[in-house]
């Protein structure tokens, strides 16, 4: 009998394998802000019972009572087994408040805590909580600085981790090199299928090779018409530079619907000008203005690419730089085609109304899809 | 065209989703009479009546008698509990012997049926072997190396295996040992019968953990041939008064096939020490009945979890996460992958069914017959 009563013990009713709540695991949150150290370290409480013995009245129930009378107990437990070194110097871990956290249906005991030491090139942690009391315990480790985020476990057979804290302003060139390449080929990408400021800057530009300003309009010679263009195209560059920086540094923010509106619109008023025009004087001002909001089109581009902090600067300027090649490279292809198509008797009085025309109505169905948000999907 | 999406300079490329719903009390804050967390009855019990047990121990660590004795009330809280915890503890214990080239067989028993707990079943199968060839008779070891070789998909060794317990241990142990290899290698009906012969008096007679084994076993393969006598061998299994997450498991399948629903909610809910598995059978009951609140608010439990435990680099319950990725997410092919992954690890005849299941739904024919 005593035989079946082992066996008994061993009986695996089927193979399940045990798994309900997580194992026992422990979350720690590194935040690196600001040459600080703050932590926050959530231990489940029904971890800490099992060591500890938190329910004092046995009742099956842990009340807020006995949490708080053994809260000491628990802080001095955890923090006494922990180290946070700095180039070999023990960091000072200074207990800053409790809360109780709910992870999963399961309570833990979430302690917030500050460490006077500034991590300069890197930490080690060393991780003992329970390695004693269950060789299974995990550390789950998240270590958050301006520029990184790192998740580590550390177990029992790992119980040292070391995290490098270098941040990103020590760049190597190499890594500066790539970042910058990298942005500058977005943004000839980006340039190339933005259609929208294709389009606008066509159609500015349809008028200004072929005449000149003033009263009496006469067709422009080769230079003139190419530097009509350069000065376009630097007020439209200047501009949207300008906005480009703004809305990435979140200095100002526009709403993004609405700046997509407003670059189809400002197709509209170039494309009906070209048609009617009433506003030749100000064609500069239209290209500055509405270079304005193209700016913030592109920022909407380059925020949702992956941005750094630390390579912030640089990444803008060489998205810029992108931004400004690619252009260059439609100029280069537009200019001589539209130049050469200028010396067509009809290019004055159908070529610039048509095309013109033509753009509107693009520009027409997009600001009513973007202000509807529905696709006409004719294109 | 453009997204008309705005994202701000954020850091993280990975998000905790964990975090991503954190509520903090501040400790002063709490009630003094406010229930914070609760723990299993079971827990309690064995704090009760292990207190000088435990106390001793932590006297002297090494007194492998007290640690054994200890360790397996460990593990028989963690297999009822579904708390991988308790395995670490009962690990903890045994930590003095664990690592020595030649731990005491007491010591690699626990070991083994640590690793089998914690799904790693060729550590485990070391040790047992080791332990039958240097023990042959010990009826432990072969009945744990049986169950093994069936979650193996091993049949003739699990069959090899009872047949050498048949020779020492009680009928009714062999007997359910041999139904088990056979009904897991396909062969239900013999093992329905191997158990039929087996009369009332002999079970009743046993332990009742043997005895919650022996009649869900019976009732399971009762179950899987269709047979009446199923729900009345489930209802003597259930009023052992041993919480049993593998009956539970059993019995809500039946229960889900037979169209009881409500029957499983009722069992369920009362239950608070829900694993994934039994969580997911929540959902399905609830869904069954049409309740789309619950059916939802499980399913986010459910779905949160598998998201948590992957991100955390825990071993998912595969099996659980196909069924969940089949019947709740509608995604064939995780289903599928995960069947298939789960399949590698383990081959049981519910291993089996997910399996099948997956393939069905990604309707491929010629792969079924192959698992066949």
């Amino acid at each position: 009998m005593f035989i079946i009563r082992i066996i008994a013990l061993f009986l695996l009713i089927g193979i399940n394998q045990v798994q309900a709540h997580t194992a026992s695991d422990s979350f720690l949150t590194i935040k690196n802000i600001e040459d600080k150290l703050l932590l926050q370290w959530d231990i489940a409480l029904r971890d800490l019972d099992f060591v500890l013995g938190l329910d004092t009245n046995r009742d099956s129930q842990l009340s807020g009572a006995e949490i708080k009378t053994k809260a000491s107990e628990i802080t001095a437990h955890a923090l006494g087994n922990i180290a946070i070194t700095n180039n070999q110097q023990l960091c000072e871990l200074k207990l800053e408040s409790i809360h109780i956290i709910e992870r999963d249906q399961q309570q833990y005991f979430s302690i917030n805590s500050q460490g006077n030491c500034r991590p300069e090139h890197s930490i080690t942690i060393d991780y003992r909580l329970f390695s004693d009391i269950d060789p299974t315990h995990r550390g789950l480790i998240n270590y958050q600085s301006a520029d990184k985020e790192i998740n580590i476990i550390t177990t029992q057979k790992n119980p040292t981790v070391t995290i490098n804290t270098n941040t990103l302003t020590n760049n190597t060139l190499a890594e500066k090199a790539k970042v910058i390449s990298s942005f500058i080929i977005e943004g000839i990408w980006h340039i190339w299928i933005g259609i929208d400021h294709i389009i606008f800057l066509l159609t500015l530009l349809l008028p200004a090779v072929a005449l000149t300003q003033g009263k009496k309009q006469a067709l422009k010679n080769g230079k003139q018409a190419f530097f009509a263009v350069i000065k376009l195209v630097t007020c439209f560059t200047v501009a949207h530079s300008i906005t480009l920086s703004l809305a990435t540094l979140n200095i100002v923010i526009l709403p993004s619907r609405w700046v997509e509106v407003v670059i189809a619109a400002s197709i509209i008023v170039v494309a009906l000008n070209n048609i009617k025009p009433l506003f030749n004087h100000a064609r500069l001002w239209f290209a500055f203005v509405f270079g304005l909001i193209h700016g913030f089109g592109f920022a909407n581009v380059l925020l949702d690419l992956e941005l750094q902090a630390a390579t912030l600067a640089l990444s803008l300027f060489s998205f810029n730089i992108g931004v400004e090649l690619g252009q260059i490279a439609i100029i280069l292809i537009a200019f001589p085609l539209l130049y050469a198509l200028s010396y067509w008797a009809r290019y004055r009085y159908f070529f610039i109304p048509t095309m013109s025309s033509a753009f509107a109505a693009i520009a027409i169905l997009w600001v009513v899809e973007r202000s509807t948000g529905y696709e006409i999907n004719i294109f | 065209m453009i997204p008309y999406r705005r994202y701000f300079l954020s850091l993280a490329v990975s998000c905790s989703i964990a975090s991503s719903t954190v509520i903090a009390r501040p400790l002063a804050s709490l009630d003094d009479n406010a229930i914070i967390e609760k723990l299993p009855q079971t827990i309690t019990l064995m704090k009760n009546k292990n207190h000088p047990l435990r106390q001793q121990l932590q006297q002297q660590p090494k007194d492998i008698n007290t640690a054994i004795a200890l360790a397996k009330q460990y593990i028989e809280i963690g297999q009822s509990q579904s708390d991988p915890r308790f395995l670490g503890y009962a690990q903890g214990l045994l930590s003095p012997w664990w690592t020595l080239k030649e731990p005491p067989i007491s010591v690699r028993l626990l070991r083994a049926t640590i690793y089998q707990n914690q799904h790693r079943f060729q550590e485990a199968m070391a040790d047992l072997n080791y332990i039958v060839t240097t023990a042959p008779n010990n009826q432990h070891a072969l009945l744990l190396k049986a169950t093994l070789h069936q979650s193996m998909g091993q049949h003739r060794q699990a069959i090899g295996s009872c047949y050498k317990l048949a020779k020492s241990a009680p009928a009714v142990i062999s007997s359910g040992c041999m139904a088990a290899s056979l009904f897991a290698s396909g062969l239900a009906k013999p093992a329905l019968h191997l158990l039929q012969s087996l009369s009332e008096e002999t079970i009743t007679q046993q332990t009742p953990t043997t005895q919650q084994w022996i009649y869900t076993l019976f009732a399971e393969i009762s179950a899987h041939l269709k047979q009446a006598e199923a729900e009345p061998l489930f209802y003597k299994a259930l009023t052992i008064k041993k919480r049993s997450p593998y009956l539970l498991l059993t019995y809500t399948d039946y229960l889900l096939q037979q169209q009881q629903a409500k029957k499983v909610i009722e069992l369920l809910e009362k239950d608070e020490v829900l694993d994934d598995t039994l969580l997911l059978q929540l959902a399905r009951a609830y869904r069954a009945l049409g309740n789309i609140k619950q059916t939802e608010k499980y399913q986010e439990i459910l779905s949160r979890r598998f998201k948590v435990l992957t991100l955390q680099n825990t071993p998912l319950h595969k099996a659980a996460a196909a069924r969940f990725a089949l019947e709740f997410e509608g995604n064939q092919q995780k289903a599928l992958s995960l069947a298939e992954a789960n399949w590698q690890s383990q081959k049981t005849y519910r291993d089996k069914q997910i399996l099948k299941d997956a393939l069905v739904a990604i309707n491929t024919p010629k792969n079924i017959t192959l698992i066949k």
